[in-house]
């Protein structure tokens, strides 16, 4: 669960999760750089899939933004929204960047 | 037969997205249960037939086969056609759960989830199998005697016989009695009579050793005992068994007019399904037969009739 507090986005992540964040983040920064390159090649498919499978695993782990990110993502890979997705893979990088985690 | 309260809960995870199956594996784990994990349909399968798990947690959207596909296969399969499976999917329109649960999945939590909501369908899930498996046990038992009833006798002896048919191989049947029982009641009561049956029930079973024979309490005094894949030969070797065994576990009975101890009377028949013997009901039919005969010969004996034998067999 997310909260916004002072210019800060807070994720609450369950204790029991604690191992599997920092690879979960970690697989996160190398989707910016799969989905940059699937750009490149202008390969939407790839792209869609990338973002299908963060809109399903993001709130799970607790980072709701991570799924919206997604959702929109494949959102804009079905529809060919090159710049949209470019947008998305920002908010994505800038979110890896603040986010901090507070585990419960 | 006692009822196993459930321990070592396998459920098998199929997702081709890491993330997701090390998520699911760490609520699960969490919970106790052991987690089998598969990233795509094709191992999903193999894993389903190599672990027989408790639940299956599905994923849709995979490459190659995709979960609507692994799941029609999975029903399609007797091993695992009964594994309830969930289906887990960030596809979320109504009509995507309605195809699901139409393919037989048990229930569909779209994704992203939220841990709670897992443990809880998982558990609901769980439960749900464990009691139906204990419902159909208890429907398969007799009350008395702990050992199956008639009408998994029936059950099992239509399936035996088909399969006996299908593969041209030897069914036996024995059909068995207790002597002068109504004499045993009428002088030691009804509850030394409930007695006496538990006693019986479990020297057959104790005799009866290989897992595919199935003892069942056919009437109220009256067992019986489907042998598949058995000779004659091997059918009067097991007759001769359960008859002197009984004899030896001495069970008092004074007033007989047969021994100083309780006993039983035996019919048996072989058969080659199809060959002289047509239907399950005239198997049965000859056994009665054979039982009416060795209680006419004095009890406490077996006779037998080899329905197998043909000019061509």
């Amino acid at each position: 669960m997310e909260e916004q507090q002072s210019g800060k986005i807070i994720a609450h992540v369950d204790n029991d999760l604690a191992d599997l964040i920092p690879g979960y983040l970690a697989n996160r920064k190398k989707d910016i750089a799969a989905i940059s390159a699937a750009l490149e090649k202008k390969d939407m498919d790839a792209v869609r899939i990338i973002g299908h499978s963060m809109k399903g695993s993001g709130g799970g782990y607790g980072f709701e933004t991570i799924t919206d990110i997604g959702m929109l993502m494949e959102k804009a890979a079905k529809e060919g929204r090159d710049k949209d997705i470019r947008q998305q893979v920002k908010r994505l990088d800038d979110y890896l960047c603040q986010v901090e985690i507070v585990y419960d | 037969m006692s009822v196993t309260i459930y321990s070592g809960t396998k459920i098998l995870c199929i997702d081709d997205d890491r993330d997701v199956l090390n998520l699911l594996e760490n609520i699960l784990t969490g919970m106790g249960y052991e987690v089998i994990k598969a990233e795509n349909g094709q191992q999903g399968l193999i894993e389903s037939q190599n672990n027989k798990p408790d639940l299956i947690l599905l994923d849709v959207t995979m490459p190659g086969m995709d979960g609507y596909e692994v799941c029609r296969k999975m029903k399609e399969e007797e091993a695992t056609k009964d594994i309830p499976i969930i289906f887990i999917t960030a596809k979320d329109d109504d009509a995507d759960e309605d195809k699901g649960l139409s393919m037989g999945a048990v229930d569909y939590i779209r994704k992203p989830f939220y841990p709670p909501i897992i443990k809880s369908r998982v558990r609901t899930q769980l439960d749900l199998k464990l009691k139906t498996e204990m419902l159909e046990l208890l429907a398969a038992i007799d009350g008395l005697t702990n050992i199956y009833n008639r009408r998994k006798f029936d059950e099992v002896l239509e399936l035996e016989w088909k399969r006996a048919m299908r593969n041209n191989l030897p069914l036996s049947l024995i059909m068995s009695d207790v002597d002068h029982f109504k004499g045993y009641n009428d002088n030691y009561g009804h509850a030394s009579g409930d007695n006496c049956l538990r006693r019986i029930s479990q020297g057959l079973k104790d005799m009866l050793q290989r897992p595919a024979d199935l003892l069942a309490r056919y009437g109220g005094e009256e067992f019986a005992v489907i042998l598949p894949e058995t000779d004659y030969d091997g059918a009067i070797y097991i007759a001769t068994t359960l008859v002197t065994g009984i004899g030896n576990l001495n069970i008092p009975y004074a007033h007989s007019p047969v021994a100083g101890h309780v006993t039983i009377s035996i019919g048996v028949a072989t058969s080659i399904p199809g060959k002289n013997c047509e239907t399950p009901l005239q198997l049965i039919e000859a056994a009665d037969s054979m039982l009416y005969v060795a209680k006419r010969n004095g009890r406490n004996q077996f006779c037998a009739r080899d329905l197998s034998f043909t000019e061509n067999s």
